[in-house]
């Protein structure tokens, strides 16, 4: 995932998605869908499937004007999931969920850490543990990671500097990695 | 010193760890991370999170994949009846709308001035120019000029023949009757009597007195130039003294004028100085008289004021326009003034151009060019 891996390349396929071709857009969709869905995920769960709608719908609306190759539209295509992820956290704010967020928002660390670490990780408990991050940490590893952004794309997304998402993506691996076993594995390196 | 460097293999970019710290990292090793890179030497502490990281970027699951149709169906909504997306967001839209509300405006402009035009409700000027413009296209608009001085006359002149020949012409009638049969009752010359004794003439008998008649004249014969011999134009003069000499009102209206009783040009004929400094090219050019504040229109008024010392309106001082010389001698009492009082007048004349065309040279010589333009045009 990351990459475009189309059978046709980029720019004819998102030309002829431009032009009402179905197949075409079905391609392009199938290829930033699932990254897309998991990059709200662990950005805004709870309004993954809303969001991605509100995406894709944006995406149709405006793709005749777009401009650009495979990465610029990958961008642009994860700068419209931000807003729109904005737009449904005030929304969540303006009326609250019957249920407690922090009921399917927030993982348990204590569940997840050992069996990540010795079992084989599924992508569930990954994208899970990603959302113990703090929001800027975890919108730019998701982007970074899960979107295959640069570290200046995801800067401009994120309206932030480079020299800020180094920063955020160094503190967040440093998190992960202090939560995946930190004590064995402190064990190992300081022996 | 203590401390290591991280990734000893390869040296990146020489940043010392303390060795304390089994989390250290290094920008290389962080974007190695994040790109997922699967022959990076990571430190062991973060092996685990390599799984992870490696776990999110999965291929798709045919869960995620499940609303394909769904994405297809919403993509197919935002088709255009032309087959394509549309290609505008709301700053192309209203890039595209103002070429749209330009040239709306522009025809409503057109519009309204071609109607003013052909109802001749513009300012002359501007009534004039849409006149010629209209012209060239086989569209008939009035003029400035006919539109301001003959539209309304037609109106009134019409109003005229309708109202009048129908109640003042029977009145005429009857009266002229009356008068001829009063006439014959005093033995006087009936109608149409051309004896020798017959003093009157039909036209004579039209004034009627009390307006009608006057009324009536200018229905019956159009105005014609002075001097024709009209015979209504008696009518409508006042009488004039016998031997007294004819002046035109409008031409010198408080001026006294030669009796025509003295043809004889005076023994002593005054010849204005202004006509012995104005040298003939410039009368031929008509360009002599507007230096020394002559015939141009704008300067009627410095030419009365001159001209009041006695003499004659300036049409009729030398017949300059005619490029004839200055009749010096038939204007013996005309004291024109010298043409040093017009302020500016010698300038004129002393700095002209050298093609020896005082006054206005780009009036002069911008007339012939586009006459020969015309020319060379047709």
């Amino acid at each position: 995932m990351g990459d475009w891996a189309g059978n046709a390349a980029f720019d004819g396929t998102l030309r002829a998605a431009q032009g009402g071709d179905e197949l075409a857009f079905a391609a392009v969709w199938r290829w930033l869908h699932p990254p897309l869905l998991r990059w709200l995920t662990v950005v805004a769960p709870g309004g993954v499937e809303d969001v991605a709608s509100e995406v894709w719908l944006t995406v149709t609306r405006s793709l005749g004007a777009f401009e650009g190759d495979e990465r610029d539209f990958r961008a642009w295509v994860f700068t419209v999931a931000r807003r729109r992820a904005i737009d449904w956290a005030r929304r969540r704010k303006r009326e609250p969920l019957c249920a407690p967020l922090d009921e399917f928002d927030v993982a348990d660390p204590s569940a997840t850490s050992s069996s990540l670490v010795d079992a084989d990780i599924a992508l569930e408990a990954a994208l899970t543990l990603l959302q113990q991050l703090t929001p800027d940490q975890r919108e730019v590893v998701a982007l970074r990671v899960i979107a295959g952004l640069t570290v200046s794309e995801t800067a401009a997304i994120v309206d932030k500097s480079d020299g800020a998402v180094r920063v955020l993506s160094h503190r967040a691996l440093r998190t992960l990695a202090q939560q995946l076993g930190a004590d064995r594995l402190t064990r190992g390196v300081t022996v | 010193m203590s401390g290591r460097f991280a990734d000893e293999g390869d040296m990146p970019r020489g940043r010392l760890l303390p060795d304390d710290d089994p989390f250290a990292l290094t920008d290389v090793l962080v974007d190695e991370l994040m790109d997922v890179v699967e022959d990076a030497s990571v430190p062991a502490a973060y092996e685990p999170v390599v799984q992870v990281l490696t776990a999110v970027r999965k291929p798709a699951t045919e869960a995620e994949l499940a609303g394909e149709l769904e994405a297809v169906a919403l993509f197919r909504s935002q088709i255009t009846r032309r087959g394509t997306l549309a290609t505008a967001d709301p700053a192309h839209r209203r890039r595209r709308r103002v070429p749209v509300i330009i040239a709306a405006g522009a025809l409503s402009v057109v519009t309204a001035t071609g109607a003013a035009a052909a109802t001749g409700s513009l300012p002359e000027p501007v009534q004039r120019v849409a006149a010629e413009v209209l012209s060239k296209v086989g569209i008939s608009v009035p003029d400035g000029s006919n539109s301001a001085r003959e539209l309304p006359t037609p109106r009134r002149s019409a109003s005229a023949q309708i109202s009048i020949p129908a109640d003042a012409l029977i009145r005429n009638e009857s009266a002229v009757r009356q008068s001829i049969a009063s006439n014959v009752a005093l033995g006087e010359p009936a109608m149409g009597d051309t004896r020798p004794g017959a003093t009157t003439a039909p036209s004579d008998i039209l004034d009627l007195g009390g307006g009608s008649g006057s009324a009536l004249v200018p229905l019956a014969d159009p105005p014609v130039a002075a001097g024709s011999g009209s015979a209504l134009v008696p009518l409508a003069d006042p009488p004039v003294a016998a031997g007294s000499p004819t002046v035109d009102p409008v031409m010198s209206p408080s001026e006294p004028v030669p009796a025509p009783s003295n043809p004889s040009p005076p023994s002593t004929p005054v010849a204005p100085s202004s006509h012995e400094v104005t040298p003939p090219v410039e009368d031929e050019d008509g360009l002599a008289p507007d230096s020394q504040g002559g015939l141009s229109d704008d300067d009627d008024q410095g030419g009365s004021s001159q001209g009041n010392q006695g003499g004659p309106p300036q049409d009729s001082q030398g017949g300059s326009p005619q490029g004839g010389p200055p009749s010096d001698v038939q204007q013996g009492p005309v004291h024109p003034g010298p043409p040093s009082d017009t302020p500016g007048s010698p300038p004129h004349v002393d700095s002209g151009p050298p093609t020896g065309k005082p006054g206005r040279p780009p009036d002069v010589q911008a007339g012939p060019p586009d006459d020969d333009a015309d020319s060379r045009d047709a």
